[in-house]
């Protein structure tokens, strides 16, 4: 009795004891969406009057209409049981009992999230909730942890549409714009009408101005898994990041809000790309950090900087990054660097990573990237990848493969493909059914269903199988449109799981072309160079002979190298890189052949190969040479006229420009292998550059400052090392309509005193070709250094110029020579006093296009306008030495030697001799050597050899002393070539041709 | 499920009710006022309302925007000029309408008598909704490459919106 008494009491204190811990579940984030696996997040709490521990407890969903697909704990918890045919989950402390930290303890509370697979309803509904009576807690430990039925706010909504959000770029800078488009599913049951969008909410630190939308304003008659979207057009106002939040609804459903990516604006962003978004423990994950240029000068060495993975997954890097650098990013480019890493963990853990790189501007300083973060990376028990990840709005009949991945312990029985949007991937069909498998409709909305014949053939765990659908065509949409493709998975115990992937139907748009390609010929190969837009997968490059090529690859459709498009054959391709070149190898010498580049977007949209330039003659000519006497070194194109002289920088590099408006660097080579790569990608010039570049070095520097103008009246200072642009003259503002003339520099150290006096930095002057007004035409000095205005001369009566000045450095003068329409042609400005009347003004000439040149044996400054009547001025006394009338039109300049002078009329090349002492002049040769329109004269002094092209396409060497034509060779069978360069180092002694059909060509100087 | 039934009236009895003849069944007139009984479990699973598969037509509330169009204006300046020393410049004026609304890249493709790409001019352009915006280019003649390699005849100017062949027009200089 005794005993038995005691045993009573026990069970009484016991009792009482239990009946003061409680519990409460309270729902801390999370919407429960039709059809689609959606995470509810729990905060558990144990009652802080509790006397136990909470170390298991098992949460209970309501089985309709729900299933459970997973479940994610807390860090010290697992999910022991993930009951899917009972609907409940059970988690557990994994410490063991008794443990300090292990479970709950009095007070304590922690966030679990169970992933919940909810079936259609007809309409939202709310107030959803947990099965009271299956969640509870469980007393794992025997520790009599009796609690009573938990409390708290656990209910939730079930809503009908699926929303996503995404954004066409990541990255961007201000002003430019991006379209934010937000796509609803509807998982109802029912048609839903009238369902229209929210306004996004833009959140962070950057700004953005509403340019149009939501397009459309509301969508009606949407039925059962249809998708809708709607879009909305915006313009970055302030730098820094941002994501947009949108969602749908009408008056029977809605949708949760969706929020995008992170959207950075910045003028150095770099956008982290993690693919695929789902993987099954193990598996690999490639990570691709994108850094854009958006500034307006090349960045040299790129060079990433270590990725920060954040998240539950464990990440493990295997390989990269790819390259290790980039030795230059040109403006609005984009590179690529690509690692690869090993993700494990749980299912329905994650991971995030952040990328971001290092460069150097011109000026030496170092940049880092802002970081734009990927999107997540889960692990998932199964994982289904679709391809390809994109078709093209209206696409005829189209198949595509879903590679289906085991990473549970459990064997797949059948899969069901739940049917997609019917309007967009119409009538699916299973096709190339597996063997061992057998195909049939599902029982899920009409899917396609593929079930295992036997246990055999079952998807293993750590296996995978590829199911092919066929569509007879897709639908037409007005924006990408990102479609979900269910699969549900059986597994062998008839539990199931849900997974899918995204497959978009892209609208064709235009995509941007490379940029800047350039092409090296060289015997036998042509070598490709390009920049890549931040719009980009891969590029195709096609190769015609003969003629360019006339086909234009299809969207959506990848080529292999050999594949035959029209007269073209594919000669690269590529995917998921951005490589910047290629080489073609094995060419016939000789023959004409045509390349044309495209570029290929992540939906597989080429653009429309408009590189060069759109016209019937937008290609790029190679035409690799042979080794014979008349066969040039090496000629790189740039597919746009270069008649202007290329500048050499002796035994090191070559630079031209173009009218593709920039500047390349090509270097030289001595020896084996004798190319013409570039020194650095081309540099952007505004307008078009017809302006010869102006070279020097300053203070021994090892590489030359360039200086050039363009037909935007734009003034630049390139560093002939990089590339890159030192300033752009003026504070960026431009000098006049256009700038015709080559620039010419007034180097201090090489002035005297007074000029010293005057002036703390070098001159440069640059001179305008205006047109609206002629007389507003000017001169204007830039300080060498920064390219800030020093003066302009500006009378009001100066008309064009369009060829060099001149600038004495004993007298401090600049000549001027200009056409005449008002005003004198010839002026002499005081450079230290260019305020005053010019020291002398001659009206007696005409026109005078070809600038000033400078006979410093005779101390004479030479002019010769249009109609060929040739003056020469003393440069100290500025008075006239003598008058000559060459007896034709005259545009190119004059070119002096020692006390000789060459004229290139129209029609053919004369030398003069001028006598210092006498002023007398007289022609050297018997007659002028007949060419057709040529270029001016290029001397080879030490060997009295003459280098000149023609209107004709020739390139031509006279002997100086009698002006007889001793070798030629044609160059350019489209238009004539520009005035030679020639490059007297010993061993090279090569001539430099530019072309109208857009190539520079090399010769060596002994050319047949 | 139990639906709460009060029973206040006299029950009629319905010959399909006096006809019920299941084993085990036999009707109860209850007479009370206020009971609570479960419904006869359904002999025949009720049809389920089904929607009917509607054609998934989209209907926009807004028209799809009309493709671009560009109207290119060419005027040689000064006026009259023909000749490659006369003509100081090409004035291209392209008034864009239709099409997306928001920033267009507008470009100008110069292609020379000798059917060469001359060069590529590219201008960006605000269209707002139902708007008109006009690109302006210009090519620079005399006394530039054009003249000096003597490119007279025949010159075709192809415009480009957003890289979209567009409209093309075309204009002639003379020796």
């Amino acid at each position: 009795m005794k005993r038995a008494l005691a045993v009573f009491a026990a069970l009484a204190a016991s009792s009482a004891f239990a009946q003061q811990n409680d519990w409460s579940i309270d729902l801390a984030s999370g919407v429960a969406v039709m059809e689609e696996v959606s995470p509810l997040v729990f905060r558990v709490t144990n009652a802080a009057s509790s006397a136990k521990t909470i170390a298991s407890f098992t949460i209970g969903i309501p089985s309709q209409p729900y299933d459970i697909d997973g479940a994610v704990p807390p860090a010290g918890w697992r999910a022991s049981a993930i009951d899917r045919r009972n609907r409940r989950v059970t988690f557990t402390a994994m410490g063991a009992c008794g443990t300090p930290n292990t479970g709950l303890r009095p007070g304590q509370s922690a966030l679990f999230e169970v992933r919940v697979l909810p079936v259609s309803q007809s309409r939202d509904q709310s107030n959803q909730n947990l099965d009271r009576n299956r969640t509870r807690v469980v007393d794992v430990c025997n520790t009599n942890a009796n609690f009573r039925n938990y409390t708290g706010s656990s209910a939730w909504q079930l809503v009908g549409l699926a929303a996503d959000v995404r954004t066409s770029v990541r990255a961007l800078d201000v002003d430019d714009q991006l379209t934010v488009t937000l796509t609803v599913t509807n998982n109802s049951t029912a048609t839903q009408n009238a369902i229209a969008p929210a306004a996004p909410v833009v959140s962070g630190t950057a700004a953005f101005t509403l340019v149009s939308g939501p397009t459309p304003a509301s969508v009606s008659n949407l039925a059962q898994d249809a998708v809708a979207t709607f879009s909305w057009v915006y313009r970055a106002t302030a730098r820094g990041s941002a994501t947009f939040a949108a969602r749908a609804q009408n008056t029977q459903v809605s949708s949760p809000t969706a929020v995008s990516s992170g959207v950075l604006v910045s003028a150095f962003p770099a956008a982290t790309i993690a693919t695929p978004s789902s993987v099954v423990s193990g598996g690999t994950v490639t990570v691709r950090v994108l850094p854009t240029n958006n500034g307006a000068e090349t960045l040299t060495l790129v060079t990433p900087l270590p990725l920060s993975p954040t998240g539950p997954a464990t990440v493990t890097p295997l390989s990269g990054p790819t390259p290790s650098q980039v030795d230059a990013l040109s403006p609005r480019a984009t590179t690529a660097f690509t690692t690869t890493w090993r993700v494990t963990g749980s299912p329905g853990d994650h991971v995030v990573f952040s990328g971001s790189v290092t460069a150097q501007t011109a000026a030496g300083a170092t940049l880092t990237s802002d970081p734009v973060t990927s999107g997540d990376v889960r692990i998932d028990e199964v994982t289904v990848t679709a391809s390809p990840e994109a078709v093209l709005s209206g696409a005829g009949a189209t198949q595509i493969r879903y590679t289906v991945a085991n990473g549970s312990r459990q064997p797949i029985s059948s899969l069901e493909f739940i049917k997609p949007d019917a309007n967009l991937f119409r009538t699916p069909s299973a096709t190339a059914v597996p063997s061992g498998w057998t195909a049939g409709t599902g029982s899920r909305r009409s899917g396609i269903s593929f079930t295992a014949n036997n246990a055999a053939a079952q998807l293993q765990p750590g296996a995978t199988q590829t199911f092919t659908i066929a569509f007879t065509s897709i639908g037409a949409t007005t924006v990408n449109t990102p479609v979900s493709h269910k699969v549900q998975v059986t597994f062998a115990d008839t539990t199931t799981v849900r997974t899918w992937d995204v497959v978009t139907v892209v609208v064709n748009r235009p995509v941007p072309d490379v940029l800047l390609p350039i092409a090296v010929a060289t015997t036998g190969r042509a070598y490709f160079t390009w920049s890549n837009p931040s719009a980009h997968d891969g590029v195709l490059i096609l190769r015609a002979a003969g003629a360019a090529p006339d086909t234009a690859p299809s969207a959506g459709v990848r080529y292999p190298p050999g594949t035959a498009l029209g007269n073209a054959t594919v000669v690269y391709e590529d995917a998921l890189s951005f490589n910047t070149s290629f080489a073609d190898t094995g060419l016939t010498n000789g023959t004409r052949y045509y390349y044309r580049l495209y570029n290929r977007d992540e939906f597989g949209l080429y653009s429309a190969g408009h590189v060069p330039a759109p016209s019937p003659g937008n290609n790029l000519l190679v035409i690799p040479p042979g080794t014979g006497a008349s066969d040039p070194l090496w000629c790189t194109t740039v597919g746009l006229p270069a008649l202007q002289q290329p500048y050499t920088d002796l035994g090191k590099a070559v630079y031209q420009s173009s009218n593709g408006a920039f500047i390349t660097g090509s270097t030289i080579t001595a020896g084996a292998p004798v190319n013409g790569n570039e020194k650095w990608r081309p540099t952007l010039t505004r307008g078009v550059v017809q302006a010869r570049p102006t070279a020097l070095r300053f203070g021994g520097a090892g590489e030359p400052s360039i200086f050039v103008g363009d037909q935007l009246g734009y003034a630049y200072r390139l560093n002939g090392g990089t590339g890159a642009i030192t300033w752009t003259g003026n504070g960026g503002a431009p000098l006049g309509e256009v700038i015709q003339a080559p620039a010419v520099v007034a180097v201090r150290v090489f002035t005297n005193a007074a000029f010293q006096a005057a002036y703390a930095d070098d001159l440069v002057f640059f001179a305008t070709r205006n047109s609206a007004n002629r007389a507003s035409n000017s001169v204007t000095a830039l300080a060498g250094a920064t390219g800030a205005r020093v003066f302009t001369y500006q009378p009001g009566d100066l008309d064009q110029v369009t060829g060099p000045v001149l600038f004495d450095y004993a007298g401090n003068t600049l000549w001027i020579a200009s056409a005449r329409a008002s005003g004198p042609s010839l002026r002499v400005l005081d450079v230290l006093n260019p305020a005053a009347p010019p020291l002398l003004t001659v009206s007696d000439l005409g026109d005078i296009p070809s600038g000033v040149a400078r006979n410093g044996n005779a101390n004479q400054a030479l002019v010769v306008d249009r109609s060929g009547v040739a003056r020469a001025y003393s440069i100290s006394s500025r008075t006239p030495a003598w008058e000559l009338n060459v007896g034709g039109t005259v545009t190119q300049p004059l070119v002096t030697w020692g006390a000789d002078f060459f004229v290139s009329t129209t029609t053919g090349v004369q030398r003069y001799h001028v006598d210092p002492g006498t002023n007398t002049v007289t022609a050297v040769w018997a007659a002028p050597t007949p060419l057709n329109n040529p270029s001016s004269v290029r001397v080879d002094a030490i060997n009295g050899k003459l280098f000149v092209g023609d209107g004709d396409g020739w390139l031509r060497r006279l002997d100086a002393a009698t002006g007889a034509v001793e070798r030629s060779v044609k160059v350019s069978t489209a238009g004539g070539v520009s005035m030679p360069s020639y490059d007297s180092t010993a061993g090279l002694q090569r001539v430099y041709v530019g072309t109208a059909d857009g190539r520079l060509c090399v010769y060596p100087s002994t050319f047949q | 499920m139990f639906i709460r039934t009060i029973l206040r009236a006299v029950i009629v009895l319905t010959p399909a009710m006096l006809a019920c003849s299941e084993p085990g069944r036999h009707l109860e007139l209850v007479t009370a006022s206020d009971v609570e009984v479960r419904p006869p479990e359904p002999l025949v699973t009720p049809p389920v309302l089904e929607v009917l598969p509607v054609a998934p037509v989209y209907q926009y509330a807004e028209p799809l925007p009309l493709p671009a169009r560009h109207v290119v204006t060419v005027t040689l300046v000064p006026a009259g000029a023909r000749r490659l020393r006369d003509v100081q410049r090409v004035n291209v004026d392209v008034t864009v309408d239709r099409g997306a609304v928001g920033q267009r890249r507008i470009s100008a493709a110069f292609v020379s008598p000798q059917g060469l790409a001359w060069e590529t001019q590219h201008a960006t352009v605000d269209l707002a909704p139902g708007g008109i915006a006009v690109a302006h280019f210009s090519l620079p003649v005399a006394s530039t490459f054009i003249e000096d390699q003597n490119l007279f005849g025949a010159w075709q100017v192809t415009t480009l919106d957003d890289g979209v062949e567009t409209a093309a027009a075309g204009f002639e200089v003379t020796p």
